[in-house]
């Protein structure tokens, strides 16, 4: 699974990440990069900081937001 | 406010409200790319079904594989295929999308958007309610005709 360190990194922090609720943190592996207020911020720190490596950007919620459609997808076998 | 206004006619129905959009790299990975020397892979022109049953947009993977997008996230995902209580983890990508109209274009700088394989349905995008969210949407079946404001 991709960025599988990353959303290890996310579920081991969330208990300290959740004083940002709402705010979109940055991951790279086991580091916390850091948290802004918006999605591109977010993005924007991210390339800032990690370049075109691979990392990790999440809404912090304590119970995460599930999206929903009215078709399938059809999506790739995570597999 | 612009606004589009397609006349499909009979075709609405069957066909659904669907619209050009372009799809390209988000603004800061194009900053990123630049800053590395790489090239900036130029945005697809691609078909939206503006779709109120999605609350995020999606794109088809072939599309987000040419733009060269990694995974920057992930979401779960209910469809009508998933089982109560299990929804599926879907990967996000960050995307810029442009809706473009004569006089002015409205660009979307970062969208976290989820994959999808849905090219064999004729498009390959679904527009969802994060992009709605920032529109005007009318549908009117019986003329035939769908208007997009934003």
């Amino acid at each position: 699974m991709a960025l599988e360190k990353e959303i290890e990194t996310y579920n081991r922090e969330l208990p300290k990440l959740l004083a940002d609720e709402g705010k979109y943190v940055v991951i790279q592996g086991d580091h916390v990069i850091g948290t802004n207020v918006s999605y591109e911020d977010a993005l924007k720190s991210g390339y800032e900081k990690c370049g075109l490596t691979p990392f990790l950007v999440k809404k912090i919620q304590a119970v995460e937001q599930i999206q929903y459609f009215s078709r399938d997808l059809a999506f790739e076998c995570p597999t | 406010m612009p606004h589009l206004t397609f006349n499909l006619g009979p075709n609405l129905a069957p066909t659904g409200p669907v619209m050009n959009i372009f799809v390209g790299v988000s603004q800061p990975r194009a900053i990123a790319l630049r800053g590395a020397g790489h090239p900036i892979p130029p945005p697809a022109l691609i078909r939206g079904l503006i779709d109120t049953g999605a609350s995020c947009t999606s794109v088809d993977l072939t599309i987000l594989n040419q733009l060269g997008i990694p995974i920057s996230g992930t979401a779960p995902v209910h469809t009508p295929s998933t089982q109560a209580n299990q929804p599926h983890i879907a990967n996000l990508y960050d995307v810029s999308i442009v809706l473009t109209h004569p006089l002015i274009t409205r660009t979307f700088n970062a969208v976290p958007v989820t994959e999808s394989q849905i090219n064999h349905q004729g498009i390959q995008a679904l527009i969802g309610r994060d992009i709605l969210a920032w529109c005007l949407f009318s549908y009117d079946g019986s003329a035939g005709i769908f208007t997009l404001a934003f």
